[in-house]
């Protein structure tokens, strides 16, 4: 507690994952799991972003594109002790910019419609683009592996 | 060899009548009829107009989907190597029927189509990414004008020759984003835009970005116990027998109707005027689309103070920006002088 | 800080007893000597090497990383600074250049590597490596290493080799075809010179969010820094260095690092038109408090600067565009004047929006193409590396390989197609 000041909170966030990767939900100490399509993710976290939950991290992260990459993971943050009745817009236009991207896309990549070998490379360079996030969020319970020689 | 064309007009341009006989369905008579003498002309020895379907604005903004497949097999059945559209110059009704006729042309018969529309026609906003729209004046007297470049565009595409950009063909432009190389690298373009910019000389961006019109939100009702509430709907239902006549398509107005006392939006004294959707359930019950029954309950209970006197009513069915920002802002001013707190906007 | 680049002029590579550039412009290659130098038993279990030139038959696939042979012979450091070479600054002095040459590096890091480069037919048309005469590397990865170790590993052998090669020609006694001078002077002068001209910085958006989309400078994951000064004549030293490979049409190879059209461009007009003051560089991090931190850091920098103008260039799609955006609004509102240089995602019917952010300020941009076009290339006499994975290649699709060799493809799976540092002459417009 600061003296005269506001007082601050060490941790004032709480903070969730939302994601339709099996491989990196394993990794966390808990993740909301969506089965479906990146698409599904995505709108998800759009019911959250209207409940009050703001984004942590920008949903397009990674340059493969909604027809390459099925996967897709979400941090979103909530005020501790603040009930959402307020609408975070830059949360909201980001996510509804990425629905639009997504649904755009006439081809849509779903989790497992690859080969096995090529599906787990695509979940290891989605945790590997979130890794850094999931850990300064305190979520990250383990790290994913993944070797090159096969 | 002469290709075979087909011409579709309203009921206007056919010379059956105005505004009165918009409601006529379609029907198709042989050989060109009005603008189509002109096409006549213009095509000379090279294409024929074997064909003429005709159909009232009104009719086709009321039963869209009817009537283009009518429309289409009328159109199929005379055999057309390709077809024109209007010109529909900045008619509403008239631009949505040509460019609804023209897609559909386009997907389904996959023949060269060409129609031809004032840029502020709401039909080139709905249609221009899949068909050709010729650029036109806003009115009829354009026509001297419209005819040539509608069959030069034609005849270009049905001789399979490769279209180029919109300056050059004279179409609007379809919103396709379409790659070229330029004679410098993107860099050295850049750093020209900057030195424009910079000198306030005027420089032209490769890539204009989308217009997002913006509008903040206002702030959450806090006190909704002693909130006024108004119902405004572009969902087009109107006391029955639509007395002010908002158009089905196009709406060049709103209706402002009193609903003192109106517990319900019964089927005895609504409809709906919207001819952009199926209108079978909206009829049944109204208050499907216009919820007064739910919002009389709700102010009985006490949920909120008083639900407002009137209701506003418009068709958003291809209606222009201009249209729409104009109506928002006589109502939302009038809604505001009243006093009333929210609004429950209902859309189709 | 003036830097001297000897440009030496190669026509063609080949084969040889010695590493040396002969009178009629051939690079000639000791490849033994080659591959001994760029030797990592540990995380390499073999590399290969081959030579694709302008104009032939070859196809080369899954492309890492290209790089321009460079090596320093006079001033402070070496090139590749942090990388293969000591941490000392660079970007003094003279610094040979092999002019015409590239190492492209290859391998499948990823199921779904991609970056295609073909030498000649419709697919040379759109990278700027069917230009350059190439010497490939091809790796395979030792059995059981972690991708982030073979990443690297190949990421190293890459400017191994290009150093190396560029070294040889030196030692051997290579002239110098052509010295280009580049030179902007310590800010207690430069800020003063040509009064009157418009003081413009170049805002350099570096690609890092994580593996395969990573950039380095000075050896440092720039996903690690704030927003920094450097002076443009380092990059030509290879300071800044690709890790990115995702998505092939619009990563910036460590090659275009090196030669940065923009850095060229606003040289060629420095003293002319405008007072070209510096450098800012800064990343594209994936949480929203590291952008916004950036980017207001960045315009921060360059409002100390006292710029009247911004050159933006980005890297990538989607969530740089954020970035991108957010550095326009922001310069913008400083009172900075922005021309924006992006690629577009414009679907391959052109129809859909090209950029997932936006803003009324962007109102001077340049773009570097549509990369959902799709391109048919045509099959290839030979092919560098492996194929089994075009289908699976970033823009490619199920059925992307035809039986007979062509592969139908978008532009995205083209090495460098859409570079956004403006490196090609590509463009779009609206039709």
């Amino acid at each position: 507690m600061l003296r005269g000041g506001v007082p601050v909170d060490l941790f004032p966030f709480f903070y969730t994952c939302l994601t339709n990767n099996k491989n990196l939900a394993a990794c966390l100490e808990e993740a909301q799991f969506v089965d479906g399509p990146a698409l599904s993710v995505l709108k998800r976290a759009r019911d959250l972003i209207h409940s009050g939950w703001e984004l942590e991290a920008n949903p397009l992260y990674g340059n493969l594109k909604p027809n390459q990459q099925p996967y897709r993971t979400l941090v979103l943050k909530s005020k501790k002790g603040k009930t959402g009745l307020l609408v975070d817009h830059y949360s909201l236009q980001l996510i509804e910019s990425a629905i639009a991207v997504y649904s755009d896309c006439k081809i849509t990549r779903v989790p497992g419609d690859m080969p096995e070998d090529i599906d787990s490379d695509y979940k290891y360079v989605d945790f590997t683009l979130m890794e850094e996030t999931l850990k300064n969020c305190g979520l990250l319970r383990k790290s994913l592996k993944r070797t090159a020689g096969r | 060899m002469t290709y075979r064309i087909v011409h579709y007009i309203n009921q206007f341009f056919a010379g059956i009548g105005g505004e009165e006989k918009a409601g006529v369905g379609p029907e198709s008579r042989n050989g060109a009829l009005g603008p189509g003498m002109a096409f006549k002309a213009a095509f000379g020895n090279e294409a024929e107009i074997v064909g003429t379907v005709i159909c009232g604005d009104g009719y086709f903004a009321e039963n869209m989907d009817e009537a283009a497949e009518k429309i289409l097999k009328m159109i199929s059945d005379l055999k057309p190597d390709a077809v024109i559209a209007g010109p529909a110059f900045n008619a509403g009704r008239y631009g949505t029927a040509c460019g609804a006729v023209s897609e559909a042309v386009s997907k389904k018969l996959g023949i060269p189509v060409v129609t031809g529309m004032y840029p502020e026609n709401p039909g080139v906003d709905m249609y221009r990414k899949g068909i050709y729209i010729v650029e036109t004046s806003d009115s009829a007297r354009g026509i001297k004008d419209a005819v040539p470049a509608m069959a030069k565009l034609i005849m270009k595409s049905l001789r399979g020759e490769l279209l180029g950009s919109p300056a050059d063909e004279g179409y609007i432009e379809r919103g396709v984003r379409v790659n070229r190389f330029n004679d410098r690298i993107g860099a050295a373009r850049a750093v020209d835009m900057l030195v424009k910019k910079l000198k306030g000389e005027e420089f032209r961006t490769e890539y204009p970005m989308p217009v997002f019109d913006r509008v903040p939100p206002a702030e959450p009702i806090k006190d909704m116990k002693n909130a006024v509430i108004a119902l405004v709907t572009s969902g087009g239902i109107v006391p029955k027998g639509n007395p002010d006549h908002i158009e089905a398509s196009s709406a060049s107005k709103y209706g402002t109707y009193s609903i003192a006392g109106v517990q319900s939006a019964d089927e005895v004294a609504y409809a709906t005027a919207h001819g952009g959707y199926d209108p079978t359930y909206a009829n049944t019950d109204p208050n499907r689309v216009l919820p007064i029954d739910v919002l009389r309950e709700m102010e009985k209970e006490g949920e909120f103070k008083k639900l407002y006197d009137y209701f506003f009513t418009t068709v958003g069915n291809g209606t222009p920006v201009a249209n729409a920002k104009k109506f928002g802002s006589e109502i939302g001013a009038r809604l505001k002088k009243d006093g009333v707190d929210a609004v429950i906007l209902t859309s189709t | 800080m003036k830097l001297e680049l000897m440009k030496v002029n190669v026509k063609s590579v080949g084969w040889g007893d010695r590493t040396e550039v002969l009178k009629d412009g051939t690079l000639k290659v000791n490849k033994k000597e080659l591959l001994a130098h760029v030797t990592d038993e540990e995380n390499l279990k073999s590399i290969g090497a081959e030579i694709a030139l302008p104009g032939e038959s070859v196809r080369i696939t899954p492309v890492k990383d290209a790089i321009q042979p460079r090596y320093k012979i006079e001033g402070c450091g070496q090139v590749f600074p942090g990388m293969v070479s000591d941490v000392e600054s660079v970007g003094e002095g003279k610094t040979l250049v092999l002019e015409g040459a590239a190492v492209v590096t290859c391998g499948r890091i990823v199921g779904f590597q991609e970056g295609i480069v073909d030498m000649s037919g419709k697919g040379s048309e759109y990278t700027p490596f069917s230009k350059t005469c190439n010497v490939v590397l091809v790796f395979e990865p030792q059995e059981g290493i972690e991708v982030y170790a073979y990443e690297k590993a190949c990421r190293l052998a890459g400017l191994k080799a290009a150093m190396y090669l560029a070294k040889c020609v030196y030692e051997s006694g290579g002239t110098p075809d052509k010295t280009e001078t580049y030179e902007i002077p310590p800010f207690t002068r430069s800020m003063n010179a040509f009064p009157g001209l418009p003081k413009v910085a170049y805002l350099y958006m570096l690609q890092t969010q994580g593996l395969l989309h990573d950039t380095y400078v000075y050896g440092i994951d720039a996903k690690r820094i704030l927003p920094t000064m450097i002076h443009p004549n380092e990059t030509m030293d290879g300071a800044i260095v690709s890790g990115n490979c995702v998505s092939a049409c619009d990563k910036n190879s460590t090659y275009v690092h090196q030669n940065n059209p923009v850095i060229r461009s606003l040289y060629e007009r420095h003293g002319k038109d405008i007072n070209f003051v510096g450098v800012i560089i800064t990343n594209e991090n994936v949480t929203l408090a590291d952008k916004r931190r950036s980017s207001s850091y960045a315009v921060k920098i360059a409002g100390m600067f006292g710029v009247d103008g911004l050159v933006i260039s980005e890297e990538g799609f989607g969530n740089p565009d954020a970035d991108l955006i957010m550095n326009c609004h922001k310069a913008e509102k400083a009172g900075i004047k922005t021309v924006l240089i992006t690629d577009e995602f414009a679907g391959r019917d052109g129809a859909s929006q090209s950029l997932a952010d936006a803003a009324p300020e962007a109102n001077a941009v340049v773009t570097a193409g549509n990369a959902n076009m799709i391109v048919v290339l045509p099959p290839m006499e030979r092919v560098i590396g492996f194929t089994e994975y075009v289908n699976v290649i970033a823009g490619g699709f199920d059925g992307s390989l035809k039986p007979d060799g062509s592969i139908e493809v978008e532009l995205q799976a083209i090495t460098g197609a859409t570079c956004e540092l403006g490196f090609n002459k590509l463009g779009a417009e609206t039709w």
